[in-house]
């Protein structure tokens, strides 16, 4: 992933109409915002879909983005998958074919690690939404608990509650399945 | 106290120790969304969910073919904007361009109008071939290829519902189908090398099948006709399903 200074410049440029610099942009970050909506849907296809809604709604709204020295790109372009995400849900989530949900192994780049922690991911499925989001985003996308917050539209007591019942959620999900 | 909370650390850590990226087409992915990017025509309204999923075609098919119509008369030819063939360097990044414009939600009769252009395009080429022999047996090779994919990708997008759109497109795909296996069959004739007749004779057994493909696309959908209670029915026996519509 390119550092952020590199991406603002490429934001500067990108806004001035500049397709190859979102092309770059599109270079660094498609790969954690696919995993953060592939984990969630667990179907590919849709996966894809959502993150090229997500990416021509970044571009489409770069005139509203502004440089925070407290937030990175990085933050702004998962708030706008996050709420892609829930967004997609509220109109499909009822209607979607559960057929087509898929083994994330099957996409695992490195198989041999999924397959160790299997029982996580199995695990993390039956959680709340939001718990799942909230673990994700703070494990696996290594948030902290400011970007967090601006990413789920919550404040920063909200993020560290929701945390702590979702690890402990988590918990009482892994004793059940005697992983701990 | 101390052990709720060294639990805890220990699910954070299995956590941090279990994060993976996932593998996706974002060749594909990208090219659409750059393809869209440079559409300028592409409202606010379209992007809200660009989807490659056919139940939301007819809402997005007049944004989507306006862009398409947009693409199309800015680069000359949406599937050419580089003059390249099957054999040279540039070759695939052309054949990734038809693949976006394939990909964007059109009507179906469209689409099929598109793949019948790409293949007539493929068999101009070939016939180019025939005429001014090529030193590059590779080059050969893969414009016989790419001609037979392209037909049969053009059969498979032909839509099941009976038009005198799709009437014309399944004429014209027949016809190629005959100028391909006619221009296989000059090839071999021609040809010097065993190797290369070997690949002509398989070609020409391929091209025989997509050919009966497509008539027999042709004299279902006259039967079709015939009897009104296949009205609305849809046949997919023989048929290749494209991953855009297993939604349907």
């Amino acid at each position: 992933m390119l550092q952020e200074q590199e991406i603002q410049e490429l934001i500067v440029q990108a806004k001035r109409g500049n397709t190859d610099a979102f092309g770059q942009i599109y270079d660094s970050l498609s790969q954690p915002l696919f995993n953060f909506l592939f984990a969630r849907l667990r179907q590919k296809e849709q996966a894809e879909d959502l993150l090229q809604t997500v990416f021509l709604k970044i571009w489409h709204n770069l005139e509203t983005y502004k440089p925070s020295s407290r937030a990175k790109f990085s933050t702004w372009a998962f708030q706008i998958a996050n709420y892609t995400l829930i967004d997609y849900w509220r109109t499909r989530k009822e209607t979607s074919d559960i057929s087509l949900v898929e083994n994330l192994s099957d996409f695992a780049l490195n198989p041999t690690l999924y397959e160790k922690y299997d029982y996580l991911w199995e695990a993390l499925r039956q959680l709340p939404d939001d718990y799942q989001t909230v673990i994700d985003l703070r494990f696996r996308q290594d948030r902290t608990v400011i970007e967090t917050a601006k990413i789920m539209g919550k404040s920063q007591v909200g993020v560290r509650v929701l945390q702590h019942r979702a690890i402990k959620a988590l918990r009482e999900q892994l004793t059940s399945m005697n992983k701990i | 106290m101390f052990g709720f909370n060294s639990k805890n650390r220990k699910i954070e850590t299995l956590l941090r120790q279990s994060r993976q990226d996932f593998g996706f087409d974002s060749i594909s992915t990208k090219a659409r969304i750059m393809l869209a990017v440079n559409v300028r025509h592409l409202s606010k309204d379209d992007v809200r969910h660009f989807s490659l999923n056919p139940r939301t075609w007819p809402k997005y098919a007049f944004g989507a073919s306006l862009a398409m119509l947009v693409v199309v008369s800015t680069t000359g030819l949406a599937f050419a904007s580089t003059k390249s063939k099957p054999g040279e360097v540039l070759f695939p990044v052309q054949k990734l361009q038809n693949r976006v414009v394939l990909s964007l939600p059109l009507p179906a009769a469209t689409k099929a109008q598109i793949g019948t252009k790409i293949a007539a395009k493929r068999l101009r080429e070939l016939d180019e071939i025939q005429k001014h022999p090529t030193n590059k047996p590779s080059m050969l090779s893969a414009e016989i290829r790419e001609a037979q994919e392209s037909i049969a990708q053009a059969a498979a997008l032909v839509p099941d519902n009976e038009t005198e759109e799709t009437d014309k497109i399944t004429s014209d795909l027949e016809g190629l189908s005959v100028q391909h296996q006619q221009a296989l069959q000059n090839l071999r004739a021609a040809a010097n090398d065993d190797d290369l007749k070997l690949e002509l004779e398989n070609s020409v057994k391929d091209a025989t099948i997509t050919q009966e493909k497509i008539r027999s696309l042709k004299h279902r959908k006259g039967s079709d006709n015939q009897n009104p209670q296949n009205e609305g029915r849809t046949s997919g026996s023989g048929k290749l399903k494209l991953r855009l519509q297993k939604d349907e």
